[in-house]
């Protein structure tokens, strides 16, 4: 299991490699980034503009909701444990998001984009015996 | 960008000589560019606010900015709130424990938001505008 840090720069950087080459653009306006380890935690992220947001979530019963709106934003978003719910919303063209979900019982994820043009949307799911 | 950061820990541990308390707030506000804070509070109840708001660079109206912030709490209950105005503004908030809220409030370009928390019942409120 590599180490949390590790996983989100190396997630970090593939995915800004992605909205770099669809966007021609090589830098973002703003950068969040929230780690949260344990029980129960929550995030909520907004952003207008050209923005990257990631957010890892270790733990169980945790709760993400991420809304961007603008051109060229980017969500990486990464939950590992059962329980967990997120939620991304995307307004606007040429959107990049990625939820990965890791439990033994997977919950359902919430995403929206609305007139995303060119925009790409990806999930990955472990489930865990 | 990482000398900026270890200026800020270093600061950030001078001020850490003081022992656990409870029920304490911090209140700073910066004005200008280039400005460092770091707020660290062990203990419950504790509450830091930050607002750190850049000036103008030139006659060109391009927002300035350049203000780091580092606040970092240990306990139960704990709040951070931190609103940066103007551009190219760092805010780092490290919570560990339990009922911590941290809200972190960017206004203009090229800002930088990290937030670590460890714990139960932990929530992060992020907003950036440009």
């Amino acid at each position: 299991m590599p180490h949390p840090s590790c996983f989100r720069r190396s997630l970090g950087l593939c995915l800004a490699c992605a909205i770099t080459a669809a966007s021609g653009s090589a830098t973002a306006q703003n950068l969040s980034e929230v780690i949260q380890h344990g029980i129960a935690n929550s995030v909520t992220t907004t952003q207008d503009g050209r923005n990257f947001s990631f957010v890892v979530q270790n733990g169980t019963e945790n709760t993400a909701d991420v809304t961007q709106e603008g051109r060229y934003n980017l969500s990486g978003l990464t939950q590992t444990g059962d329980g967990d719910q997120a939620s991304v919303e995307q307004i606007g063209e040429f959107g990049l998001q990625s939820t990965t979900q890791a439990a033994t019982r997977l919950s359902p994820v919430s995403r929206s984009s609305s007139g995303n043009a060119g925009g790409l949307s990806s999930r990955f799911e472990i489930q865990i015996d | 960008m990482k000398r900026f950061i270890l200026t800020l820990i270093a600061s950030t541990a001078l001020a850490a000589g003081a022992a656990s308390a409870d029920g304490n707030w911090s209140l700073v506000e910066q004005f200008g560019i280039g400005n460092a804070q770091g707020t660290m509070q062990n203990g419950d109840y504790n509450g830091a606010y930050t607002g750190q708001f850049g000036g103008q660079i030139g006659d060109h109206g391009v927002p300035g900015g350049f203000n780091g912030s580092l606040t970092m709490q240990e306990g139960v209950a704990n709040f951070s709130a931190t609103n940066q105005v103007g551009g190219g503004n760092l805010s780092i908030t490290d919570q560990f424990g339990a009922f911590n809220d941290a809200a972190t409030m960017q206004l203009g370009t090229g800002h930088e938001s990290e937030t670590i928390q460890h714990g139960i019942g932990n929530m992060s409120l992020t907003v950036q505008s440009n």
